[in-house]
């Protein structure tokens, strides 16, 4: 292995551009070669089970695991995968490897046989990825469909706009139907960040992601909302815990470090920020941009059911609401209270 | 080197840019504001405007090389042939929501449009036959258009839920020509269907002047690479990067990347723009 190589950041980042090409180290070309042999065996059988969606049938290969497993995954990235990956090292040393070969036949079934690297991909995504424009599909395996559809484009929005003011919508309800839509679209991310797939995570895993969810990407404003949305967290798993009916009811211990920590309140604040729209709180900038067509709501209904694998992420967002002291103009909820807080 | 053309642009946002095929200067810009221009590049004060409807423009194509003839496909669901010597318009086809792409292709000689409603429509423009009779083949698609581009003979449509399918050209004149004999209903078969490799809303897709792939665009600030070969040798050379992302008050933001051009000279695609409206 050559000393003298610096390891890539780039690479690392999943973000280098030269791939082969490239002066630093990359984690799998250069450890491929020296073992040529050895590696090239296990990249055969690789290939051969290759159109297994994500090659997740190589992990149950009857290969040995010991040293094997350490060859398989740099292997996997090797051959199918272009150098580029989106996924940082902290995942590559979960060993849950089989996530990363990413299935180059196009045939996109993704079976996630392992939930928590899924999840930690998304959870990355959303914070280091999280684009401006919300209203958008998401997938989370680069080949495979989407796991959150609805996807509109400015024209669309623009041009919804355009018929709404044609029907003699007013401006402020236009605004208003675009806003829910945002807000339901958050609220969807929101519900894939915790539950993806049908099989459970962990808990306690899942709480800490939600944490960090929105801390990197937004500043955290208004420290006294954040005060009451920490707060609805702790109403809100009290009261999922007492309904028993979310299989992501948190156990206590975690419930209590998370109120106690310091750094909740101001993650939590962050969080709550991104549950409304950036422009709610101050004006909507630039009204006529923005509009909702009916028929975003009728999917957002499929959606929601299709995601929807527990109750608790949609309560989520009002529930920040309702147990704010004082509303800002852009932010009052135009439902009724839900029952837990009358 | 000349200098830049600086060129009095439209009222309203700019939809599609088209350069003319064979001429370097003509230069086709539709826009939210209904029109066309056609700007010459040599001469900036020079500029044609059309205005096909009363719609926003949403895409705009050259026709055949020689001839002086313009599609358009906008809000107004109807792509609308324009003449730009004489300043006619016709009305070529319809879909059941606006038009989000039209494109000419010379090799097969047919006129393709992509839509909202989620179909890919072809068009003969030489005949005289009026819109919506039997001489469009629709085709459907997995959800709404956004973006198309072709060049070689490939025609790669990108879609909602980042799906991206690929027509060949010899498929699509070949259906358009049955579908005017037989007067049935012809089916056009995608060249391959893929799922777009960027997680997020796809905003653009360019294809390479060599025609041996494409490159995607999203609104998550990253561009994707993609050769349509399907061998493993050649899918090993995808590749995707980072672009358009600013670090603003100490977060990383993530701009979307709107636009892409290749430069018709070099290897490498050079994304463009940035960002929402305008």
């Amino acid at each position: 292995m050559p000393l003298k190589k610096e390891l890539c950041r780039n690479f690392q980042r999943g973000s280098c551009q030269y791939g082969e090409r490239c002066k630093f180290l990359h984690p799998t070309q250069q450890q491929s070669r020296p073992n040529a042999l050895g590696f090239g065996m296990h990249g055969g059988s690789n290939q051969q089970q290759k159109p297994n969606p994500f090659g997740f049938g190589v992990q149950s290969s009857p290969q040995p695991r010991a040293a094997a497993d350490f060859a398989m995954q740099h292997n996997q990235f090797k051959p199918f995968e272009n150098k580029w990956t989106r996924f940082s090292p902290i995942s590559n040393a979960s060993g849950t490897s089989s996530h990363h070969s990413d299935n180059h036949n196009q045939s996109g079934n993704h079976k996630c046989t392992d939930p928590e690297s899924c999840k930690r991909v998304i959870v990355e995504d959303f914070e280091h990825e999280r684009p401006s424009w919300k209203l958008t599909c998401y997938g989370h395996c680069k080949y495979a469909p989407c796991d959150i559809s609805g996807d509109i484009s400015y024209e669309e929005l623009r041009a919804a706009a355009y018929d709404d003011a044609k029907r003699g919508l007013t401006l402020q309800s236009i605004v208003e139907r675009e806003r829910n839509a945002l807000n339901f679209k958050l609220s969807e991310l929101e519900n894939l960040l915790r539950s993806p797939y049908v099989a459970p995570p962990s808990s306690t895993a899942s709480q800490s992601t939600r944490l960090g969810f929105g801390a990197n990407t937004f500043s955290s404003s208004a420290q006294n909302s954040g005060q009451s949305v920490a707060l609805s967290f702790g109403v809100l798993h009290a009261s999922s815990s007492a309904g028993g009916s979310s299989p992501y009811v948190p156990s206590n211990t975690a419930l209590g470090s998370l109120s106690s920590s310091s750094t909740f309140q101001q993650t939590a604040s962050a969080f709550g920020q991104s549950y409304l729209p950036s422009g709610v709180s101050q004006q909507m900038p630039n009204p006529t941009n923005n509009n909702f067509n009916i028929v975003v709501g009728q999917k957002a209904v499929d959606d929601q059911q299709k995601n929807n694998v527990h109750q608790s992420g949609h309560e989520t967002r009002d529930a920040s609401v309702w147990l704010k002291e004082k509303w800002s103009p852009g932010e009052i909820p135009e439902e009724a209270p839900p029952d837990i807080f009358i | 080197m000349t200098a830049d053309v600086e060129l009095q642009g439209p009222s309203d946002a700019i939809t599609a840019l088209s350069f003319h095929p064979s001429d370097p200067d003509r230069l086709l810009a539709s826009s939210w504001d209904a029109s066309i221009r056609l700007y010459n590049a040599s001469s900036p004060s020079d500029v044609k405007t059309y205005t096909p409807s009363r719609a926003p423009v949403f895409d705009v194509t050259w026709g055949a090389n020689d001839s002086s003839k313009v599609y358009s496909g906008g809000l107004d669901r109807s792509v609308i042939e324009t003449d730009v010597e004489t300043s006619t318009y016709r009305v070529i086809a319809n879909h059941d929501d606006a038009v989000k792409c039209v494109k000419y292709l010379e090799s097969a000689n047919c006129l393709v449009s992509a839509s909202w409603d989620s179909t890919l429509r072809l068009h003969d423009p030489r005949s005289s036959t009026p819109a919506n009779s039997s001489s469009s083949v629709s085709a459907p698609l997995p959800s709404k258009a956004f973006s198309m581009d072709s060049a070689g003979d490939k025609l790669v449509l990108a879609m909602a839920q980042r799906h991206v399918l690929i027509y060949d050209h010899r498929n699509l004149s070949s259906a358009l020509s049955s579908n005017s004999e037989q007067q049935s209903t012809t089916t056009i078969e995608p060249y391959q269907k893929r799922e777009n490799s960027l997680k997020f809303m796809t905003r653009s897709v360019r294809c390479m002047p060599n025609g041996k792939g494409y490159a995607s665009s999203s609104i998550e600030g990253r561009v994707a690479v993609e050769y349509f070969d399907q061998s493993s040798e050649v899918q090993k050379g995808h590749f995707a990067f980072k672009c358009h992302r600013a670090t603003v008050d100490g977060v990383d933001t993530v701009y979307p990347v709107n636009a892409l051009a290749f430069h018709p000279m070099c290897v490498f695609s050079s994304p463009l723009l940035r960002v929402g409206f305008g």
